[in-house]
C-alpha cells in the first residue's frame, strides 16, 4: 500500500494533522544515532504521532488486517537502527505523547506514557521528593518508552539497577490491536507473584511484541546527599584494580564511571570549564544515601584510590558535580570534537563483560584499535563492566569504513570470548542481529516462538533482534 | 558550490543524531514531529547538500520552522553550529528556483531600506505588520538623533560609535533616544553613522550574499567615525555584528548593557522607580553570544527597583524576528510558555535588550497591564534625562 492510499484509510482513524505523508517528512524518520541508519535508506510509509491508546490500537487493527509493518519509535536516540523501519510500512512516533498521567508518593509509583523524556520525568519527580534511578547518559534525549523497550540502564545501574528492575506493569497494544495490561489489571502493589511474568517479555523487546502506550513505574525517595570522587590514574589498568577494591572494602557506590584519555580530551573541548586532568584514565565514584554516610563512604573510597591513583578529587559541591556528571553524560557525542575530519560513530558500542575481565577487555579494545588504524575512546559504566567505545573515523572514506566493519565485528566477537555480551544497554536491533545467535544458541529458537505466538504475522518491528 | 555549502559539508558529517537538541529547542515543544526538531532539519541540510533531494517548497517549509534562537547549537555536544547550518541550508533550499515575489520583496526591503522608508506610508505599514501592539510614536529615531553628540561641559571619556538597528530605528525609536541620551550622560561622545541593516534577517532568510554586501557597507560607514568602540541597543544586532566582525576587528562591538557593565561602570541613579522587574534573557545574547545576563545588575543599580527571579531562569519567547509572522501559532504558543514565567515572577515589568523580543513580549503582557521596557528607558528615567 502506498503513502497516499495508507494516508487515505489511517486519517479516519487518527486526526490527520497527525499523520506525516510527505516524502520529506517521512525521510526523517529513516535515522536514529546508529552509523547503520545514515548507510542505508530506511524510509516509511507513513508516520503516525498518536496521542491515545485508541488510537494505537486502531492503527494496529489496521497494519494487522492488511498485513503492514508498524515501527514504534521514541526520541529516536538509540544506537541500534531499533526504531528505524528496515521493512517500511508504519513508524508510530510516540515521542510527542509524553504526559505523566499519575504521581502516586504513598505507593511509590507512577504512571506515564511512552514519550515523556528521562530528565523531564525527574524534574517533575522533585517536586514530590522522588526520583526514578535509571540515568542513562541519554537522560535529555531519550523517553520512557525507549528506555523500558530496550531495557536501558545507565551510569546508576551498579547500584540501582536497569530499567526492568522499575517497571511494575504495562498497558500495551498488541500487533492485532487488542491491549492488554501486565503487572495486573487494576494492581497497585510493588510485588507481584501471580502468573507468568509478561512485564520483563515486553521489556527490553525493542518493539517487536507490540506497542507499550503506559508505564508503570516505581519510583525511589530522592537521596538527601550526594558526592562524587574523582581518581586520575597515569595507567588505564589501575584503573579496574581500584574499583575492584572499593567492592572489597564492603562499598557500593551508586555508580563508577571510567574515561580513558581520549574521552578527557573530549569532554574538555566540550566543556572547558570542567578542566579534567589530561591523565590516561579517570574514574568517577558517585555515592549517595544520607549525608553522614556519603561523607564517610566518600573518604573511604579517595583512601583506596590513592593507592593507585596520582590525583584524587572529592566533592559534594553539587556545581562541580554537576560538571563531572554531565562531561560524563556527553563524552558520547563529545566524542566527535577529537577529529576535525571526522565524527563519532555508533557502531560496536555498547559491549559488556565481567568484572574481572574489564582489564583485558580494555587492552584489547585498544589493541584493536591499534591494529586496525581507528581512533578508540573507551568509556562507560565500569561498575557493571559496561565499555562504551566510540569510533572516531572520516565517515565519507571507503577505507575507514571497511575497517571500522572488521573492528566492530571483532569488538563484538570479544565480548562473547570473555563471556560478555554484545550489548549492556542499548540493545539488539538490527546492527546486532547478527550475533544473537552466537550469544543465545538454541535459546534464541525459543524466543522467536515467543515473538511468533505474539506477532502471528511479522508485522512489529520486522528485522531485528531474531 | 558556495562557500557556506562547503562550510556545512564539514559540519553536517558532524551530527550523530544524539537528539539532545531536541531538550532545548521550543519549536520542537509546539511542533512535535521530527522536522520540527534541530536534527530532523540538519539531517535534512545533508539531503539538500549532496543533492539527495530537490529543494523545493516542502524543504522551504520545514527549514521555516525555526527561531535561530541557537539554543540547538548551545548544546550540541559535537559542537555543530546547527542555526548556522540551518541558515545555510535556507539558502541551499532557495538555490536553483526562480525567486518568489515575496523573498524578492524581502531582499529589496533590508537592501534599500534607508531610501524605501521614506516613501509615505511605509513606516506606518512596518508597524503595523510588525508591532500592531507596540505603543511607539513619532518618525524614525535617526530625525532625533544627531550624528554627533557630545557630553555637556565635559572632555568625552570614550567615542562610542552607536549601531541603529531597524527594529529600534523604525519600530520603538524611544528606546535608540534613551540609549543615546544615557551614553552621552554618561560621558561619551556618541557618533551614529546612517547605518544599514545588520543582514541578520537576509541571513537567517538563506540570503548571506546581499547580508554580505550590507556588512561591507556598513564597515565601512564605522571606519570612518574612528570611534574607540561600537555599540547597538539590539541583542540581535550584537550578535550578527560581533560574529561578521562589524568593526572588522579594529573596534570591539558591545551590546548595550554589556558595555555599561563591562566598560563604562555607571553611577548610581537618583531617581527612584518603585517597581518590582523581570529580566528577559533574549537567546541572542544567551546562546548565541555566550553573554551572562549582566543587564541584571544594571537594574540593581536603579533605586526603588526591585529585579525579581523568573521560574527556571525565564524561556524564549517565540519571536524570532520574521519567525512570528511566517507562524503565527507556534510563536504564540511559545510566547504563552515564557509569558506565564513572568507573570508568576510577581513582575510589575519585564526589561530586555531586544527590540524583537520587547515587541513579542508586550503582546503577551501589556494586556495583563505588563510593561515591556528596554533598560535604557529605566536608566534614562532614572537618570531623569530629557526626553
Amino acid at each position: 500500500m502506498d503513502s497516499g492510499s495508507l494516508f487515505q484509510s489511517l486519517k479516519k482513524i487518527v486526526d490527520p494533522d497527525r499523520i506525516l505523508h510527505q516524502e520529506l517528512e517521512r525521510r526523517l524518520y529513516s535515522y536514529d544515532s546508529s552509523f547503520l541508519s545514515t548507510r542505508q535508506k530506511f524510509c516509511p510509509d507513513l508516520v503516525i504521532l498518536p496521542r491515545s491508546t485508541a488510537e494505537v490500537s486502531g492503527v494496529m487493527s489496521f497494519a494487522f488486517a492488511n498485513h503492514i509493518p508498524v515501527t514504534p519509535r521514541g526520541a529516536g536516540s538509540g544506537a541500534t537502527c531499533g526504531c528505524v523501519p528496515v521493512k517500511g510500512g508504519i513508524v508510530l512516533d510516540l515521542s510527542p505523547w509524553n504526559k505523566v498521567e499519575e504521581v502516586n508518593v504513598a505507593d511509590m509509583q507512577a504512571l506515564v506514557r511512552p514519550g515523556v523524556v528521562h530528565a523531564r520525568l525527574n524534574e517533575h519527580l522533585q517536586q514530590f521528593g522522588m526520583f526514578f534511578p535509571p540515568d542513562p547518559g541519554s537522560t535529555r534525549m531519550c523517553t520512557l518508552g525507549g528506555m523500558v523497550a530496550n531495557n536501558s540502564s545507565g551510569m546508576r545501574a551498579a547500584k540501582y539497577g536497569a530499567t526492568e528492575q522499575y517497571v511494575l506493569g504495562l498497558e500495551v497494544v498488541l500487533p492485532d490491536g487488542r491491549v492488554i495490561t501486565t503487572g495486573g489489571q487494576s494492581c497497585r502493589s510493588l510485588k507481584n507473584a501471580s502468573g507468568l511474568n509478561l512485564t520483563k517479555i515486553f521489556v527490553g523487546s525493542e518493539g517487536t511484541l507490540g506497542v507499550i502506550t503506559g508505564i508503570r513505574i516505581r519510583i525511589w525517595p530522592r537521596p538527601q546527599a550526594r558526592g562524587i570522587a574523582m581518581a586520575c590514574f597515569d595507567l588505564l589498568d589501575r584503573a579496574p584494580e581500584a574499583v575492584l577494591e572499593v567492592y572489597r572494602a564492603g562499598i557500593l557506590p551508586s555508580g563508577i564511571e571510567i574515561l580513558d584519555h581520549s574521552a578527557i580530551a573530549a569532554i574538555n573541548l566540550y566543556r572547558p570549564e570542567i578542566n579534567l586532568p589530561p591523565v590516561e584514565a579517570i574514574l568517577l565514584f558517585e555515592v549517595d544515601g544520607n549525608p553522614a554516610s556519603v561523607e564517610w563512604e566518600g573518604r573511604q573510597i579517595a583512601e583506596i584510590a590513592k593507592k593507585h591513583s596520582a590525583i584524587v578529587e572529592w566533592s559534594t559541591d553539587p556545581q562541580r558535580m554537576g560538571a563531572l556528571w554531565q562531561g560524563r553524560s556527553v563524552v558520547a557525542a563529545a566524542a566527535a570534537r577529537l577529529r576535525p575530519d571526522g565524527t563519532r560513530v555508533f557502531a560496536g558500542e555498547d559491549i559488556c563483560v565481567p568484572l574481572s575481565r574489564v582489564s583485558e577487555a580494555l587492552k584489547r579494545i585498544r589493541e584493536l584499535g591499534r591494529s586496525h588504524e581507528i581512533k578508540v575512546v573507551a568509556y562507560g559504566h565500569i561498575a557493571d563492566g559496561n565499555i562504551h567505545t566510540a569510533l572516531v573515523i572520516n565517515p565519507g572514506h571507503p577505507g575507514e569504513v571497511a575497517r571500522l566493519d572488521a573492528l566492530v565485528d571483532e569488538i563484538h566477537h570479544l565480548a562473547v570470548e570473555l563471556h560478555g555480551t554484545t550489548t549492556g544497554e542499548h540493545g539488539v536491533g538490527l546492527v546486532r542481529s547478527a550475533y544473537s545467535s552466537l550469544e543465545h544458541g538454541g535459546a534464541l529458537e525459543e524466543m522467536k516462538k515467543i515473538k511468533s505466538a505474539l506477532d502471528p504475522r511479522g508485522i512489529m518491528n520486522p528485522g531485528k533482534i531474531f | 558550490m558556495t562557500n557556506s555549502t562547503e562550510i556545512m559539508a564539514d559540519y553536517l558529517n558532524k551530527c550523530v543524531r544524539c537528539g539532545q537538541c531536541r531538550y532545548v529547542c521550543p519549536v520542537l515543544a509546539q511542533v512535535a514531529r521530527e522536522s520540527a526538531a534541530p536534527r530532523g532539519k540538519v539531517y535534512l541540510a545533508g539531503l539538500l547538500q549532496k543533492r539527495e533531494i530537490s529543494p523545493g517548497p516542502q524543504s522551504d517549509g520545514i527549514l521555516s520552522l525555526c527561531l535561530t534562537c541557537g539554543a540547538c547549537t548551545a548544546e550540541c555536544p559535537s559542537g555543530l553550529p546547527v542555526d548556522g547550518l540551518i541558515k545555510s541550508a535556507r539558502a541551499l533550499s532557495a538555490s536553483g528556483r526562480p525567486w518568489s515575489p515575496l523573498r524578492l520583496a524581502f531582499r529589496q526591503f533590508f537592501t534599500h531600506q534607508r531610501h524605501l522608508t521614506r516613501l509615505p506610508g511605509v513606516i506606518p505599514l512596518m508597524k503595523k505588520v510588525m508591532a500592531p501592539h507596540w505603543r511607539a510614536a513619532g518618525g524614525p529615531a535617526r530625525f532625533g538623533i544627531p550624528f554627533r553628540v557630545s557630553p555637556e561641559n565635559k572632555k568625552p571619556r570614550l567615542r562610542v560609535g552607536y549601531f541603529l538597528g531597524c527594529a529600534t530605528n523604525y519600530l520603538m525609536p524611544e528606546v535608540a533616544l534613551s540609549t543615546v541620551a544615557v551614553l552621552r550622560h554618561l560621558g561619551c561622545e556618541v557618533i551614529t553613522p546612517p547605518a544599514q541593516c545588520c543582514g541578520l534577517p537576509l541571513e537567517a532568510a538563506g540570503d548571506p550574499a546581499a547580508a554580505g554586501r550590507l556588512l561591507e557597507e556598513n564597515r565601512r560607514l564605522f571606519k570612518e567615525i574612528k570611534a574607540d568602540l561600537l555599540v547597538t541597543d539590539c541583542s540581535s544586532c550584537s550578535l550578527q555584528l560581533t560574529e561578521k566582525g562589524l568593526g572588522g576587528g579594529a573596534q570591539p562591538v558591545y551590546e548595550f548593557s554589556e558595555l555599561l557593565v563591562t566598560v563604562i561602570n555607571p553611577q548610581r541613579p537618583r531617581q527612584s522607580l518603585e517597581a518590582a522587574v523581570a529580566w528577559h534573557h533574549p537567546c541572542h545574547l544567551r546562546y548565541g553570544r555566550k553573554v551572562a545576563d549582566q543587564s541584571r545588575q544594571i537594574l540593581g543599580l536603579i533605586p526603588g527597583l526591585r529585579p525579581v527571579e523568573v521560574p527556571g531562569g525565564g524561556s524564549c519567547c517565540g519571536g524570532g524576528g520574521t519567525f512570528s509572522l511566517k507562524h503565527p501559532e507556534v510563536s504564540r504558543g511559545i510566547l504563552d510558555r515564557s509569558a506565564a514565567g513572568i507573570k508568576s515572577s510577581g513582575a510589575e515589568k519585564v526589561a530586555t535588550v531586544c527590540p524583537s523580543c520587547l515587541i513579542q513580549l508586550d503582546r503577551a503582557l501589556s494586556p495583563g497591564g505588563l510593561a515591556a521596557c528596554h533598560p535604557a528607558q529605566l536608566l534614562r528615567q532614572a537618570y531623569a534625562l530629557p526626553g
